[in-house]
């Protein structure tokens, strides 16, 4: 696809990731983590919840650059605590528009195995646990007390971040499918796409 | 925009934003009881400057009483009731400041505010579109949401404890579809209006709003900046 972004697709692409980072803040921030399991879920849940937005912000913009921009939004806003992952975020970011790349562009099955990278970003916060513990620990006392913080110590022992990584395909994969399913049930169906 | 707003002092955007990092930064990383409440008084000073003197009050009050609940409930209080009471006074109390800083940003500039102060930091169009859409779509977001989970509610297919157990994903599918559907007009409608306009990511705009710094607008964004090292240098 040759076309470059229009100012159109810009205000799509900002729209997109405002709808896309409420959505996942609410989850992460507000309804998570009353259950330290759940929260350790969210790239499970979340990747579940903003397939949908995700691919039909792909069919919205149909041009290469625009999963990329939306990924650095998206890197921007997580990295609140730390660096890594506004650069993970553009990693995936690269990788998922390689994904759905060109032609590639039009299949929503070829979207959905974006998401399914793409979803990763959605991990940006875990970096955290994993490159500094012992700081993010501390920062939960503080939040929610020794307690929660010892049962999230217990929970995340270093091989954790495999899981992390399987949870977010596995989330991925599902919110794909769903949102795959969604699109053509509802959104082809009254021509939003 | 009328002239009275010009006739006061009115923070720049870019001082709001300043203090939004400043307020992500420090609530993300944990703050001392001392950093919590100068960060807290910054965000009441700019809720004054930008006349939200009600909304000021309330937050006040509300941080007291959720100080008092911490203070002297969470203590005797144990099990369910401690934790529930826990969340409320003291985690939601520490978001507090970026959710005052939050409205801030969200509420109380428009669109054509944030265009201005992005080009007067000599921001790209690449950049500066997609960032004023964001902080402009989250309140008509919040009402579009609204609308569809009301009429869901109407329906007896609401949000409900039963109903996100038995069925969450047509649950999800209830609430996502609908909620789609009307912001992906919004934004069509959103980009007709900002041509209208003439934004182009390409090309120079000017603006009737005429942005400047003033000392105040620096005196908040040094202060930001100095809570912000304080709560990560110390």
């Amino acid at each position: 696809m040759k076309s470059k972004l229009t100012t159109k697709d810009l205000i799509a692409a900002g729209a997109f990731a405002a709808i896309y980072l409420v959505l996942l803040t609410v989850l992460a921030v507000m309804v998570l983590p009353i259950v330290p399991v759940l929260y350790l879920a969210t790239p499970l849940i979340a990747g579940i919840v903003l397939g949908t937005v995700y691919l039909l912000y792909c069919v919205k913009v149909p041009k290469t650059g625009a999963i990329f921009i939306l990924a650095l939004l998206v890197g921007a806003i997580t990295s609140m605590a730390s660096i890594y992952p506004l650069i993970a975020a553009a990693v995936w970011g690269v990788v998922a528009e390689g994904i759905a790349w060109g032609k590639r562009r039009r299949s929503p099955t070829a979207l959905a195995a974006s998401y399914c990278v793409f979803n990763l970003t959605s991990m940006g916060p875990f970096f955290s646990l994993l490159l500094a513990k012992d700081a993010f620990l501390s920062t939960c006392v503080t939040y929610y007390g020794q307690e929660y913080a010892d049962t999230i110590d217990r929970l995340t022992p270093d091989w954790i971040i495999a899981v992390f990584i399987v949870l977010a395909l596995l989330g991925g994969i599902l919110g794909g499918m769903f949102g795959k399913k969604l699109l053509k049930k509802h959104f082809a169906k009254v021509g939003a796409v | 925009m009328n002239r009275q707003v010009h006739s006061r002092f009115h923070p720049d955007p870019r001082s709001k934003l300043a203090l939004f990092v400043a307020a992500c930064l420090c609530v993300f990383s944990g703050m001392t009881r001392m950093q919590e409440i100068v960060l807290l008084l910054l965000c009441i000073v700019v809720l004054l400057l930008s006349k939200k003197a009600g909304r000021a009050v309330a937050v006040v009050l509300l941080f007291l009483l959720m100080t008092l609940g911490d203070q002297l409930l969470v203590s005797r209080l144990s099990g369910a009731a401690q934790y529930a009471v826990l969340l409320i006074c003291h985690v939601l109390r520490f978001l507090l400041p970026l959710a005052v800083s939050f409205y801030l940003v969200t509420k109380t500039v428009t669109v054509g505010a944030y265009i201005s102060a992005f080009t007067a930091m000599r921001l790209p169009g690449v950049v500066v579109i997609p960032m004023a859409v964001m902080f402009r779509f989250v309140p008509t977001m919040t009402e579009e949401w609204q609308a569809v989970s009301q009429a869901l509610r109407l329906r007896g297919l609401g949000a409900t404890g039963i109903n996100s157990i038995l069925h969450p994903m047509r649950l999800l599918e209830y609430l996502l579809v609908p909620f789609l559907l009307r912001c992906s007009e919004v934004v069509d409608e959103m980009s007709a209006a900002v041509m209208a306009r003439g934004f182009d990511k390409d090309r120079p705009r000017t603006n009737y709003l005429e942005l400047k710094l003033g000392v105040l607008d620096w005196v908040l964004i040094l202060a930001s900046l100095a809570v912000t090292v304080w709560n990560l240098a110390f």
